[in-house]
C-alpha cells in the first residue's frame, strides 16, 4: 500500500497532528513569524527615525544602517527559541519545499522590481531626471539579490528577506551620494511607518494565536 | 496477511515494534514525513527522558528510524526521521489493524 493512499491513522491525525503542523510552520516561519514580524516593524520604525541623521557623501554612508541588520540578526535566533523554541522542535519535508517554492516565487516579483521600480523611484525622489545611476545602486540592488539567494539556498525564514527588502527600500537612496539624498532622507516616511505598524500587528496577532493553538493541542497528561 | 495459526489459538500478525502505544504515537507523528527532536517527542507524549529514550532505542534498533544531527547557533540538536522501511512499516501497520476494525471477519479464523 502506498504511502499516499494510506488513510491516516484518526488519532495521529486528530490528537498529534495540530501540534506537529504548529511547530512545523514555525520551525521554517514561512508564514509563522509571530514575534519576529513585530521586531522587524520595530526596526523599520528605528530606521525611519536614524535615517535622517545619516551623514551622507562619505564612502560609509550607504553602511549607516548595517547596526539594525546586526541587531536583528543578534536578536532573531534567541527570540525564535525562547518563544517558539521552548517544546522542541519539528521540520517538514513538505513545509521545506513550499518555502523553497515560496522563495522562488519571491523572485518573479524581485527581478521586475528590482529592473524597473527602484531606477524610476530613485530619479523620482532624488529630482535628477536623466542622472546616470551611481555603481553604488547596483551594489546595493546586488546586496538585496544576495539576501534572496542566502534565503533559498538555507530553505527558511523567508520573511527575513521580506524584511531586508523593505529596509532597502527605504535606504536605498542612500546609495547615492550627494546632497539630494539628504533632502528625502528628511522627507516623508509615513508609508514605511504605516507598515511597520502593520508588521507588529500582524506578528502580535500571529503570537496570539500561536499561544490559542499551542494550548488546545496540549495534553494535560503527565508524563509516564 | 492478517492472521496466522499459533498452537491452535488465532493469533493476528501485527508489527509489535510499532504495536506498543508509545511507539505507535512516535511513528504516528514521524511516519508522515515529519522530522522531530527529542524535546518535542518528549513534551507531545508526555513521556519521561528514559522512557522516550528506550522507545527510540528500540524503533531505530529495527530499522524504523534514523538520527540526524545538526548546529542550531552553537547547539547541537537532534532530529528523529523515519527511514523507508519504518515509513512503509507503519502503513503495512495502519493497514492491517484497519482492515480488522473495518471487517473484523476478514482473514480471521472463529477456531
Amino acid at each position: 500500500m502506498s504511502m499516499d493512499n494510506a488513510p491516516q491513522d484518526p488519532v495521529t491525525k486528530v490528537v498529534l497532528q495540530p501540534k506537529v503542523d504548529l511547530f512545523a510552520e514555525y520551525a521554517r516561519a514561512a508564514s509563522g513569524g509571530g514575534l519576529l514580524w513585530t521586531l522587524q516593524g520595530l526596526l523599520l520604525v528605528i530606521q525611519t527615525f536614524i535615517l535622517p541623521l545619516t551623514p551622507v557623501g562619505h564612502w560609509w554612508s550607504p553602511f549607516w544602517l548595517v547596526p539594525v541588520y546586526a541587531l536583528y540578526f543578534l536578536v532573531r535566533s534567541p527570540v525564535w527559541r525562547r518563544l517558539y523554541g521552548r517544546h522542541g522542535r519539528v521540520e517538514s519535508e513538505k513545509l521545506l519545499q513550499e518555502a523553497r517554492r515560496s522563495s522562488w516565487r519571491l523572485l518573479i516579483y524581485l527581478l521586475p522590481a528590482l529592473y524597473l521600480v527602484w531606477p524610476n523611484a530613485l530619479t523620482a525622489q532624488i529630482g535628477a531626471p536623466g542622472t546616470p545611476m551611481g555603481i553604488s545602486v547596483y551594489g546595493g540592488m546586488v546586496w538585496v539579490a544576495g539576501l534572496w539567494a542566502i534565503v533559498v539556498i538555507g530553505g527558511r525564514l523567508p520573511l527575513d528577506f521580506l524584511y531586508f527588502l523593505a529596509t532597502q527600500l527605504l535606504s536605498v537612496s542612500l546609495w547615492r551620494e550627494g546632497p539630494t539624498a539628504k533632502q528625502w532622507v528628511s522627507g516623508d516616511v509615513s508609508d514605511y511607518r504605516l507598515l511597520a505598524a502593520v508588521l507588529a500587528f500582524v506578528g502580535i496577532y500571529q503570537h496570539w494565536r500561536f499561544g490559542q493553538r499551542l494550548r488546545e493541542s496540549t495534553s494535560d497528561s503527565k508524563p509516564r | 496477511m492478517a492472521a496466522r495459526e499459533s498452537g491452535g489459538i488465532t493469533s493476528i500478525h501485527v508489527d509489535r515494534v510499532i504495536h506498543e502505544p508509545a511507539r505507535l504515537a512516535i511513528m504516528g507523528i514521524l511516519g508522515e514525513g515529519y522530522q522531530a527532536d527529542f524535546v518535542f517527542l518528549k513534551h507531545t507524549l508526555a513521556l519521561t527522558d528514559g522512557n522516550l529514550a528506550s522507545h527510540l532505542r528500540t524503533l531505530e534498533n529495527a530499522g524504523y528510524l534514523e538520527v540526524k544531527k545538526q548546529f542550531l547557533g552553537r547547539k547541537t540538536n537532534t532530529l528523529y526521521a523515519a527511514t523507508k522501511a519504518g515509513k512503509e512499516a507503519y502503513a503495512e501497520y495502519r493497514k492491517v489493524m484497519l482492515g480488522l476494525l473495518l471487517h473484523p471477519d476478514n482473514g480471521v479464523d472463529k477456531a
